[in-house]
């Protein structure tokens, strides 16, 4: 890159000028650094995935209370485990939130812009697609198959926000995707252990690294 | 028809490698801290000011000035004429690099 302000002896346009194809994908890869580096420096908070861990676990202790740990299309508490696994999903949503509001005043950084546009938009479709078939399957009393359809479109959501974002959350989603596909038949068998292993200890060691790496 | 040559495609404000960092830097988020961009690029106070400076006369960065309680907060913003010439500048490496700039 150009050191030169013009003035002693070459000017920057004849670098330019010289500039040959291996010079500028070396510029290219040193601006990707750059943009990167910002972003590491991220908002995100390990407590908020640890609680999420927390969350999903006493979710699964709940459903398993409340079905004795059959999850089957007769089991008439469906309702009930619906509403568990809701009550998960925003309480830890609100906590992150919460959180990610405490992280951002602590790094002075601005709490609702851009990074946090793109993540509502990122996670946008693997929810709403998520639940559409959520809905779909339970119509069909296909109550086993909805675990593995969460961790899949759950794992994509948290993919997409992981593009832009420190590569932990890229991780995460990762993991909960190659889980989905990996234990396909096992998680129609043993759904509530899927998710106390999926959305709780993928969230508590997620927690855990971000916060030993980022902060809480 | 005129052919453009490379150097007259490439922004010569962006291109210098101090300001080509505050751009880089300030693309990927909404914007910075001055201590913050300081740190992030390894800058001395003036060398960023003055690199800072630059960039807001050419139009590529807004910068606010705050206070946050009794701390003064300066932030660095890139502008939409910033963005958009910083994309170009990468669009002109990428063809550089695929030989399409001639």
């Amino acid at each position: 890159m150009s050191e030169t302000e013009g003035g002693e002896g070459r000017r920057e346009g004849d670098e330019v000028a010289d500039m040959t194809p291996e010079q500028a994908a070396r510029h290219l890869r040193v601006i990707r650094e750059l943009m990167e580096r910002p972003l590491r420096q991220t908002t995100r908070s390990g407590a908020a995935g640890i609680i999420a861990g927390l969350l999903a676990l006493a979710g699964a202790g709940l459903t398993w209370r409340l079905t004795g740990g059959q999850i089957v299309a007769s089991t008439p508490q469906m309702a009930q485990v619906g509403a568990v696994w809701l009550g998960v999903l925003f309480l830890a949503t609100g906590a992150n939130l919460l959180l990610t509001w405490r992280r951002s005043r602590q790094l002075e950084r601005r709490y609702w812009g851009r990074e946090q546009w793109h993540t509502a938009l990122a996670i946008a479709p693997g929810f709403v697609l998520g639940a559409a078939l959520t809905w779909s399957l339970g119509k069909c009393g296909y109550y086993s198959t909805i675990v593995a359809c969460w961790m899949i479109f759950y794992g994509m959501a948290v993919w997409s926000v992981g593009l832009s974002s420190p590569i932990e959350v890229k991780v995460l989603g990762a993991a909960f995707f190659l889980a989905a596909v990996l234990g396909w038949g096992w998680i129609d068998v043993h759904p509530i252990a899927a998710l106390a292993a999926t959305f709780g200890g993928f969230h508590l060691v997620y927690g855990a690294v971000v916060w030993v790496r980022h902060g809480g | 028809m005129s052919h453009e040559a490379p150097h007259e495609k490439i922004d010569e404000v962006i291109h210098q490698r101090v300001r080509l960092g505050i751009v880089s830097s300030l693309a990927a988020v909404e914007g910075l801290e001055f201590t913050e961009l300081r740190a992030l690029l390894g800058l001395t106070d003036g060398n960023l000011s003055t690199h800072a400076r630059v960039l807001e006369e050419a139009g590529y960065v807004e910068i606010e000035k705050s206070f946050k309680g009794r701390k003064p907060q300066t932030v660095l913003r890139l502008t939409a004429a910033g963005r958009e010439a910083f994309t170009r500048y990468v669009d002109t490496l990428e063809r550089m690099l695929r030989g399409g700039v001639r």
